[in-house]
């Protein structure tokens, strides 16, 4: 077996909770951090806020990405997935846990190793707008990243810039342009391209294509697998689209409140879901097919309750398969086949 | 559902919108005719820039300040809203005809209450007492599935998630009671779990106070589940208008088929080969008489810079195309 690539495990990262309702205006940007505005779903987390005092946005998560693979991570908005990003290439810190790059721990790089890993590993933000300077040209993008790794190492940089906008398929003549001159297709080419540019092994995606249509959507999950076969890379890929998930990923982590729940091959995680949510959030994707009879399971209400405290199932409370035994049974990711592994007791129990 | 011939709800005529930019005027949308039966869910598909919102825009009498009603008319219940004055539209618009937007928490005022902003309209419009449009607004509340409906009506727009936000938004439009609402990516930015609670509660808000709908998307798979009859538009045209099943089963204009095969379906694991070829057309260079998917289609023919016909290929199903057109 391959040695996984990135391995993470028991990772946790916790958020200072608002002190009331009322005052927590900042919270998405505060779970977001700076980098990016989220969509997280403020509702579910200040209340449950209000009762614990803190914010469990990634609890006790754990997971292998082999070399070579394309990992999705899917879930609502406000799981979590995009924290455990940030935790990964170390833009935020974890709580505790562990998060080896290459069999090596980056938990605890500084300095020189941390600008060496990061050069390694990179991330494709999650609306190319914000993360684009307005005042840079799509030139000056691309050498910051050059300018900050002090790449290439030989050669020029402008043949290096060069070479990105070929390998994503803009033209020379968008190197002039900001980024409110380039259509929606063109900004998520240039952040690619930025990432590209110090050459990396791994590359977080995170909701690659969710500010494009259905069409240049296409476009680009064609271009991020061509790149990646191209240049060697392991991918992981942030997303609530299922169908961006199914045409890129080997292998998907389906979380809820900052828990795995459910870990399968793309296609059967698709086809058969095990997870009560993996079956209710396949059930909800619309299908175009007038014909199709939607096999519809409705959650109960909103995301409300706590992240799982260890003691109880955190979907217990919205769970259309929940019995009275759920809300004190522990939830654990427990393997129920080859290949699949599915945290819910009533599943690997075998009762479900 | 069967649609007698005169119960057309909503009809346009000919019309165009014209865009004024610095770069010079373009035709957003080029003389469209479109029809929303009563009672019939209707959906408006294109990509971004087709000129879908432009549409809506213009049927409330809200366009942008550069863009106009360039020609044709926009028939609702037999009236054309385009001789009608702000006056008159004020009548219109939220009474008979309701848009949701995309962003609605954007659209609603971030300094009021959700309450306050619900309870207005019923006092403003509906003329009841401070006191019975709250104790409205909450049961309206309750009615779009919020739940502590009371607590949430004294919230502000950033206490509530996205898809809250929208059953304020929809709970609003209803205080009304409106003929027509047109929604516009209604769900775009929704996670799919509250995207199919907000058209669930759509379809129950229709069937139960008989609303027509128009709905405006991108999303294919949003319209097979939710409309009756679908306009494809591209660039400004609408290219071709037909029943739902007909429009996925057997698509005619070219451009439907490329759209219909170039999205990416979680059904299937294959992406298609014939991915959207080239970009949508350059909005200033536009054809002026010609097919405006002429550079990009893969049947183009000599007539095609010619005016385009409306072929009728049944009773339901037009398309606007040369291609289906008897050799003259």
């Amino acid at each position: 077996m391959t040695e996984p690539l990135v391995a993470v495990k028991d990772l946790t990262k916790t958020f200072e909770a608002p002190t009331a309702v009322g005052t927590s205006t900042s919270l998405a940007s505060r779970v977001g951090g700076f980098l990016e505005q989220t969509n997280v779903e403020e509702t579910g987390i200040e209340e449950a806020a209000v009762k614990e005092g803190v914010i469990r946005a990634v609890d006790d998560l754990d997971f292998n990405i082999l070399d070579g693979e394309i990992l999705g991570l899917v879930g609502e908005s406000g799981c979590g997935k995009s924290t455990v990003a940030r935790c990964m290439l170390r833009l935020i810190e974890p709580d505790r846990g562990e998060i080896r790059f290459d069999a090596r721990p980056i938990l605890d790089l500084n300095g020189k190793d941390l600008k060496a890993f990061r050069q390694q590993a990179q991330m494709v933000f999650q609306d190319p707008m914000a993360s684009l300077n307005p005042r840079f040209t799509v030139e000056k993008t691309l050498a910051e990243p050059l300018r900050v790794h002090n790449l290439p190492v030989n050669g020029s940089r402008k043949k290096r810039i060069l070479e990105l906008v070929d390998a994503v398929h803009l033209r020379k003549d968008h190197l002039n342009r900001y980024p409110h001159q380039l259509s929606g297709g063109e900004r998520q080419r240039t952040v690619i391209a930025r990432a590209l540019a110090t050459n990396p092994r791994f590359l977080i995606l995170d909701e690659p294509t969710s500010a494009l249509d259905a069409s240049a959507r296409v476009r680009i999950i064609k271009l991020l697998l061509e790149l990646k076969s191209r240049f060697d890379m392991t991918y992981l890929v942030i997303s609530h689209d299922i169908s961006i998930i199914r045409h890129m990923c080997d292998r998907v982590i389906v979380m809820y409140l900052g828990r795995a729940v459910e870990v399968a091959r793309t296609a059967e995680l698709i086809e058969t879901p095990r997870h009560p949510y993996t079956q209710a959030l396949m059930s909800a994707l619309p299908i175009p097919d007038p014909d199709y009879e939607s096999p519809r399971i409705r959650l109960r209400g909103e995301v409300m309750d706590m992240p799982g405290t260890g003691s109880r199932c955190s979907l217990a409370s919205r769970c259309h398969m929940a019995i009275e035994e759920c809300s004190h049974t522990p939830q654990e990711l427990a393997q129920i086949e080859e290949n699949r592994w599915v945290a819910c007791h009533r599943v690997s129990g075998g009762q479900i | 559902m069967m649609v007698d011939n005169n119960g057309k709800l909503l009809e346009l005529q000919n019309l165009s919108i014209c865009l004024d930019t610095q770069r010079g005027k373009v035709d957003v949308v080029d003389r469209i005719n479109f029809t929303v039966p009563r009672g019939v869910s209707v959906g408006l598909v294109g990509e971004s820039g087709s000129g879908k919102s432009m549409t809506a825009l213009a049927v409330m009498q809200l366009l942008p300040k550069a863009a106009s009603i360039a020609g044709g008319r926009i028939l609702f219940q037999g009236e054309d809203l385009t001789a009608k004055n702000d006056d008159e539209m004020q009548k219109v618009r939220g009474f008979k005809i309701s848009l949701i937007f995309q962003t609605s928490k954007t659209a609603l005022n971030p300094l009021m209450r959700v309450g306050d902003q619900i309870a207005r309209v019923y006092v403003q419009r509906l003329g009841l007492s401070k006191k019975d449009a709250w104790e409205k607004t909450v049961e309206l509340l309750g009615a779009v599935g919020i739940a502590q409906p009371d607590r949430r009506a004294r919230s502000f727009p950033h206490h509530l998630s996205g898809g809250m936000a929208q059953r304020v938004m929809i709970g609003m439009m209803l205080a009304c009671n409106p003929r027509l609402l047109i929604a516009d990516e209604p769900t775009t930015g929704l996670d799919v779990t509250t995207e199919a609670q907000i058209l669930d509660l759509i379809r129950d808000m229709r069937a139960e106070q008989g609303i027509t709908l128009m709905l405006i998307t991108h999303d294919l798979g949003l319209v097979a589940a939710n409309c009756e009859q679908v306009g494809v538009m591209h660039a400004g045209h609408i290219v071709e208008y037909s029943p739902v099943r007909a429009l996925f089963y057997d698509p005619k204009h070219p451009y439907t088929r490329m759209f219909l095969s170039s999205i990416p379906r979680p059904d299937r694991a294959e992406l298609s080969e014939s991915s959207m070829v080239g970009q949508a057309p350059d909005p200033y260079h536009l054809p002026t008489e010609g097919c405006r998917f002429i550079s990009r289609c893969p049947e183009r023919m000599e007539r095609c810079s010619q005016p385009v016909p409306w072929v009728k290929v049944d009773e339901e199903h037009q398309v606007f195309c040369h291609l289906y057109q008897e050799a003259a």
